[in-house]
C-alpha cells in the first residue's frame, strides 16, 4: 500500500489545487500540503527550502492546536493561525483526508481573504482526490 | 563463594547440588542460570550438598535447555542473604565504595532503599557506615546491599580516607536545589 | 498555584513505549498529539506522535512531577530541542527488537548529550521478552564507552508495568537529587 504523500494521483491533485491557489492570491508565498504525521505531499513554489521541516512542524501544530480544543471541549479544531511581523501562516484540514494543508501569506493580504482562499483550495483538494476515487489505507479515519 | 572466585573469568560451568533434589546451574559465560526445585520459591537459605566448578574455555552449557534466568539476579540475592551477620568475607576493612555499573533494579527483587543508596554510591565512594547515614538506613541494611552489589561485580572498593564530615563546599550563594527532597516526596506519593 | 514543577522527558525511537511509559505513570488522562502514522511498513502502528505527549503526577500540594514525550522520528527534532530545554531529567526508552538498537539508543542519547553528561538519564530497554538480547549490560558498556565520566542506569521495562515504571522514575529522581547534591557531599 503506497503511502498518499508517495502517491502521484495524491501529489498531481495536491499540486493542481496549491498553483489554481496561487494564481488568486498573489500574497501567497508558500503553500504545502502534509500527512497528519508530518510527510509533504508537494509544495509550492517549487524551489523553496527546508519544505521537509516545515512539514513536520505543520503536522505538530496542528495535533497541538486540536489537543487544545479537545481540552477545552470547543468542538473540532478549524483553523490554526500563527501571525507574525512579516506574514501570517494558516492551517486547515483537507476534509475527508488525514491531509492538511498549511500555507504563508505576506503581510498584503487580509487575515480574512487568506482564510476564505485557502477554505476553497482544500475543498478544491478534496475534490480532486474524491475525482480520481483516491482511497485512503484501510482502517484509516480522520481523528478529529 | 564459588561465584566470587568466578570474578574475571570469561567461561565456567558452576553446578551446585542444594538438599531436597534441588539444584543450581550457572553458565558463567553467558551469565545466565537455571533453578529447579521443590517449591516454586528460590530458597532463603538452601542447604548445598555439593557443588562442582568447571572453568576453562569452552566451559559453557552446549545448549539451551529451557529459558534461563539472569544470573544477576542470583547473585543479588544470594549477596543480600548470604552474609546476614555482617560483610561478605571477601571485603576488606575500613574500605569506601563506589558504584561501577547500576544493577537492573527491575528485574531484581529490590526496594527503593537499594535505589536510593545506589543513586549515593553511583555519585561518590562511600563507606557502609556513611551510607547509611546518607540514606537514612541501619548500617546492616547498607552492608547487605554493600554485599550484593560486590558480589556482582558492580561496585569498585576506595581505600577510606580521613572520616567525612558534611560539610559543605563554599559557593556563591546558592539557592536549595529544587528537587531536595523530591525522592522521599515522590516515593511516599507513588506508595512505594 | 504550583511552586516546584519538574520535567521529565520521555525520549526514545518510535514503537519504544514512551506514550505507554507516560500513561502508565500519570495521574491525569494524557494530553496526546497522536497522528495516523503513513510509514507502516517501518514500523507497524497505528498511529505515532507527532508534536509531544502530557501527563503529571501531583506530588504534594504545590508541587508537580511533569512527564513529556516527544516524537521518536528524527523530523521532528524541533520538539526534542524545546523540550529538553525545560527538562530536569530523561528516561531514554529503546526496544530491544529495533534493528541495532545499540547504536539507536547512542544516536538518541547523542541529541541528549549535555542531560547524559549531567548524570541525569536513565534507560529503559523494552520489548526483552520478543528480544532477550542484548542485555542492558551490552547497553551499559556501551554506554560507558561513550560516557566514560558518567554512571547511566540500563533497565528491563514493559512501560505497561507501574511497578516498573516508577523504579525508573524513582531512580531518576534520586540521581537528580545526587546530582545536585555532590556539590555538599565530601568525596
Amino acid at each position: 500500500m503506497t503511502s498518499i504523500h508517495n502517491d502521484q494521483r495524491a501529489i498531481d491533485s495536491a499540486r493542481a489545487a496549491l498553483t489554481e491557489l496561487r494564481e488568486i492570491a498573489p500574497s501567497l508565498v508558500f503553500a504545502s500540503v502534509v500527512t497528519d504525521d508530518g510527510f509533504e505531499v508537494v509544495h509550492v513554489p517549487d524551489n523553496s527550502a527546508d519544505s521537509g521541516r516545515f512539514a513536520s512542524m505543520t503536522s505538530s501544530v496542528q495535533a497541538l492546536g486540536e489537543a487544545v480544543t479537545r481540552e477545552l471541549s470547543i468542538g473540532s479544531s478549524g483553523y490554526v493561525v500563527i501571525a507574525a511581523e512579516n506574514g501570517h501562516v494558516l492551517q486547515l484540514r483537507v476534509p475527508g483526508h488525514e491531509l492538511i494543508f498549511a500555507a504563508l501569506f505576506d503581510t498584503h493580504e487580509t487575515l480574512g481573504k487568506a482564510l476564505s482562499s485557502s477554505r476553497r483550495c482544500v475543498e478544491r483538494l478534496a475534490a480532486l482526490l474524491a475525482e480520481h476515487n483516491f482511497q485512503e489505507p484501510l482502517g484509516s479515519s480522520t481523528h478529529y | 563463594m564459588a561465584m566470587q572466585s568466578l570474578r574475571g573469568e570469561t567461561d565456567a560451568l558452576l553446578l551446585i547440588d542444594l538438599a531436597d533434589d534441588a539444584f543450581i546451574v550457572v553458565d558463567w559465560g553467558r551469565k545466565d542460570y537455571w533453578w529447579r526445585g521443590s517449591s516454586a520459591d528460590f530458597p532463603e537459605s538452601p542447604t548445598v550438598s555439593k557443588v562442582r566448578l568447571f572453568r576453562g574455555d569452552g566451559a559453557r552449557l552446549p545448549f539451551m535447555l529451557e529459558q534461563p534466568s539472569e544470573l544477576s539476579a542470583l547473585m543479588w540475592l544470594v549477596g543480600l542473604n548470604a552474609f546476614r551477620t555482617g560483610p561478605a568475607w571477601w571485603l576488606g576493612e575500613g574500605m569506601r565504595y563506589r558504584l561501577s555499573r547500576w544493577p537492573d533494579f527491575t528485574m531484581l527483587a529490590h526496594d527503593l532503599d537499594d535505589v536510593n543508596m545506589t543513586a549515593l554510591l553511583s555519585k561518590g565512594a562511600l563507606s557502609v557506615n556513611e551510607l547509611a547515614s546518607a540514606s537514612g538506613v541501619e548500617p546492616m541494611r547498607a552492608q547487605r546491599l554493600i554485599n550484593a552489589l560486590s558480589l556482582m561485580g558492580q561496585l569498585r572498593e576506595v581505600v577510606a580516607g580521613p572520616p567525612v564530615e558534611s560539610a559543605r563546599v563554599e559557593t556563591a550563594p546558592v539557592s536549595i536545589p529544587v528537587t531536595r527532597g523530591l525522592f522521599k516526596r515522590l516515593r511516599a506519593r507513588l506508595g512505594v | 498555584m504550583t511552586v516546584a514543577e519538574h520535567v521529565i522527558l520521555f525520549a526514545g525511537p518510535m514503537g519504544a513505549g514512551k506514550t505507554t511509559a507516560i500513561r502508565t505513570l500519570s495521574d491525569i488522562e494524557m494530553v496526546t498529539t497522536e497522528a495516523a502514522n503513513s510509514e507502516r511498513h517501518v514500523v507497524d502502528k497505528a498511529t505515532t506522535t507527532v508534536a509531544l505527549d502530557y501527563g503529571e503526577i501531583t506530588v504534594g500540594d504545590e508541587e508537580k512531577v511533569r512527564l513529556y514525550g516527544v516524537p521518536g522520528q528524527k523530523r521532528f527534532d524541533f520538539m526534542w530541542t524545546i523540550l529538553k530545554e525545560r527538562a530536569k531529567g530523561m528516561v531514554l526508552l529503546v526496544n530491544n527488537d529495533a534493528p541495532e538498537p545499540i547504536a539507536l539508543a547512542l544516536d538518541y542519547l547523542k541529541d541528549f548529550s549535555q542531560l547524559v553528561e549531567n548524570g541525569c538519564v536513565v534507560v529503559g530497554v523494552s520489548r526483552r521478552d520478543i528480544n532477550r538480547l542484548p542485555t542492558p549490560d551490552d547497553y551499559a558498556d556501551a554506554i560507558a564507552d561513550a560516557y566514560p565520566d558518567v554512571l547511566v542506569p540500563v533497565f528491563t521495562v514493559d512501560p505497561r508495568n507501574v511497578d516498573q515504571m516508577k523504579t525508573v522514575l524513582l531512580t531518576l529522581v534520586a540521581s537528580l537529587e545526587r546530582d545536585e547534591s555532590t556539590k555538599e557531599l565530601v568525596q
